[in-house]
């Protein structure tokens, strides 16, 4: 059986965006339904995933926001053309490395991990960036690990396109050797 | 007589023992616990509180089955959902909770509750992420990390609040999808 209420209303019922008599309502039927009381299930758990969630591709606000609820960062800077050693130490959260470009004339930018022989692990399309901030953030995290191959590919690429308003592309790379204690 | 048919007997003996038998309490709480768990997680924003609460509710509905005092058993769920509010509202307004009994005599298994919303695969949704445009990120994080308001969020990406319960609609489908639900 599917569930009648939308999905709509379910992602507006917990992001808390729904008007009292409807949340109200909602919770009459979901109390007696039990596919709606699953599907609500399915969004909660999205919910509280995302209240949690770190972003691969982060902005300066980020990872404020990580320091103040206790999250622990190591920085690792990096410039273009460099292969740069990353160790992600024990009492480190979340390893950052830092890609440091010129984002001021950039409209769009996307973010592709390659292992060392070129092979496309992951690409973002349309990262999130500030113009200000000089650089691209890469927050590694542990759970990482658990992607195979990522597992298999320590040592990585990260290839910048940064796409400007008249469509002109600018790409660097970066070469990051991970280590993990 | 069958679980269900015994329960029902059981809850409409007004002023009865209304006794039912374990296997009918087993059910009765395994039917309410994920309910009573959403419902606190969503007024509660709290994991612990949630369980909590299910563990109060439901040994408010064991009580009250046990003494015959739920009139209208072909709603348990409206009995249920109404002593939820009461016990959210009553933790809002600072007052001591009701623990009138002992936690022992809730007959549901630990491994019984409801699973705990860690199933989630973290690298999965973090991948996913990654995936969203850059407005529907930035909308759902807003929303689920920083609890604000579509009005809000809306004067902060200069777009209308209606416009970003429409991104966030469909960001937040995008990610059910990404990291393997059922379709939304």
């Amino acid at each position: 059986m599917s569930c009648p209420v939308d999905h709509e209303t379910l992602v507006a019922y917990w992001a808390g965006d729904l008007p009292r008599a409807e949340s109200d309502a909602l919770e009459d039927h979901l109390f007696a339904c039990d596919a709606c009381t699953a599907a609500s299930a399915r969004v909660a758990a999205l919910a509280h995933g995302l209240a949690r969630a770190l972003p691969p591709i982060v902005r300066p606000h980020d990872l404020e926001r990580l320091h103040a609820h206790g999250g622990r960062t190591v920085m690792n800077e990096v410039l273009p053309g460099e292969a740069k050693p990353a160790l992600f130490s024990r009492d480190a959260d979340v390893l950052v490395h830092r890609l440091a470009c010129d984002l001021g004339h950039t409209q769009r930018l996307s973010v592709e991990i390659q292992a060392l022989d070129g092979t496309t692990l992951e690409i973002f399309e349309d990262a999130p960036f500030d113009a200000e901030a000089g650089a691209v953030l890469v927050a590694c995290q542990r759970h990482f690990l658990e992607v195979d191959r990522f597992a298999a590919n320590l040592d990585m690429n990260f290839v910048l396109r940064r796409r400007d308003a008249e469509g002109r592309e600018t790409v660097d790379t970066y070469v990051v050797l991970h280590r993990f204690e | 007589m069958d679980e269900r048919r015994e329960l029902q007997h059981g809850v409409s003996e007004p002023g009865g023992s209304g006794a039912i038998g374990p296997d009918a309490e087993r059910e009765l709480c395994e039917r309410f616990a994920q309910r009573i768990r959403l419902y606190g997680l969503r007024h509660l924003g709290d994991e612990a509180a949630a369980a909590d609460l299910v563990q109060d509710v439901l040994l408010v509905l064991l009580h009250s089955v046990r003494e015959g005092r739920i009139q209208d058993p072909a709603h348990l769920e409206r009995f249920v959902l109404g002593t939820c509010r009461n016990l959210v509202a009553k933790i809002r307004r600072g007052e001591q909770r009701t623990r009138t009994f002992e936690r022992a005599a809730l007959p549901l298994a630990e491994d019984g509750l409801p699973p705990a919303f860690s199933h989630l695969d973290a690298a999965r949704l973090g991948s996913c992420l990654g995936h969203l445009d850059a407005r529907g990120l930035r909308v759902v994080l807003l929303t689920f990390q920083e609890e604000r308001s579509a009005e809000e969020i809306a004067a902060e990406l200069g777009t209308t609040p209606g416009n970003v319960r429409v991104i966030r609609h469909r960001a937040m489908a995008a990610l059910q999808r990404c990291v393997g639900g059922a379709e939304p």
